[in-house]
């Protein structure tokens, strides 16, 4: 894996870990300002991690599979595996 | 916590009277014994999100390793 996609995918994890965080804190206090801002600026940077993850390499989701001609789910690496195949 | 002097006759040397020291906590009069209480999360500086994801958590005050750092390397037992 080079050294983009991996900068690219640890910035998926990253800003997915802190919304997910900022998710089960909110749950307790859905109008917590600092919170609701926190949650925000993480999801879009999320957003955009992994647009630009799955338009250059491979879905993180299946909800990103773009499968004009293939289903690259199956095709192309999962998030989750270290080396190409 | 001093010793108490018992006011009036029933019970004492720490079998509890009236005049025993009780421990003041944070609770309100109101608060029923027997029940457990957590106190609630407040917002806080969180840590940067490289940070956050190595330590489990965005909270500082929720970063509790129960295994010291010191005293295990990377998860396992220093022999």
């Amino acid at each position: 894996m080079d050294a983009e996609r991996s900068k690219l995918l640890k910035s998926v994890r990253m800003h997915g870990f802190a919304v997910v965080e900022a998710q089960l804190f909110l749950d307790s206090h859905p109008t917590c300002k600092e919170a609701l801002e926190y949650f925000r600026k993480h999801q879009k940077e999320y957003e955009e991690a992994v647009a630009k993850y799955e338009e250059k390499y491979a879905p993180i989701t299946v909800g990103g599979v773009d499968c004009d001609d293939e289903w690259t789910w199956a095709t192309k690496p999962w998030p989750w595996e270290r080396s190409e195949n | 916590m001093e010793i108490c002097t018992p006011k009036s006759s029933d019970i004492c040397a720490a079998g509890f009277c009236d005049g025993c020291p009780q421990p003041e906590g944070k609770f309100p009069e109101s608060t029923p014994i027997g029940m457990a209480y957590v106190p609630f999360q407040k917002w806080e500086k969180t840590y940067d999100v490289n940070i956050a994801l190595c330590r489990g958590t965005i909270f500082p005050s929720l970063d509790k390793p129960f295994i010291g750092e010191e005293a295990v390397s990377n998860g396992c037992r220093k022999k």
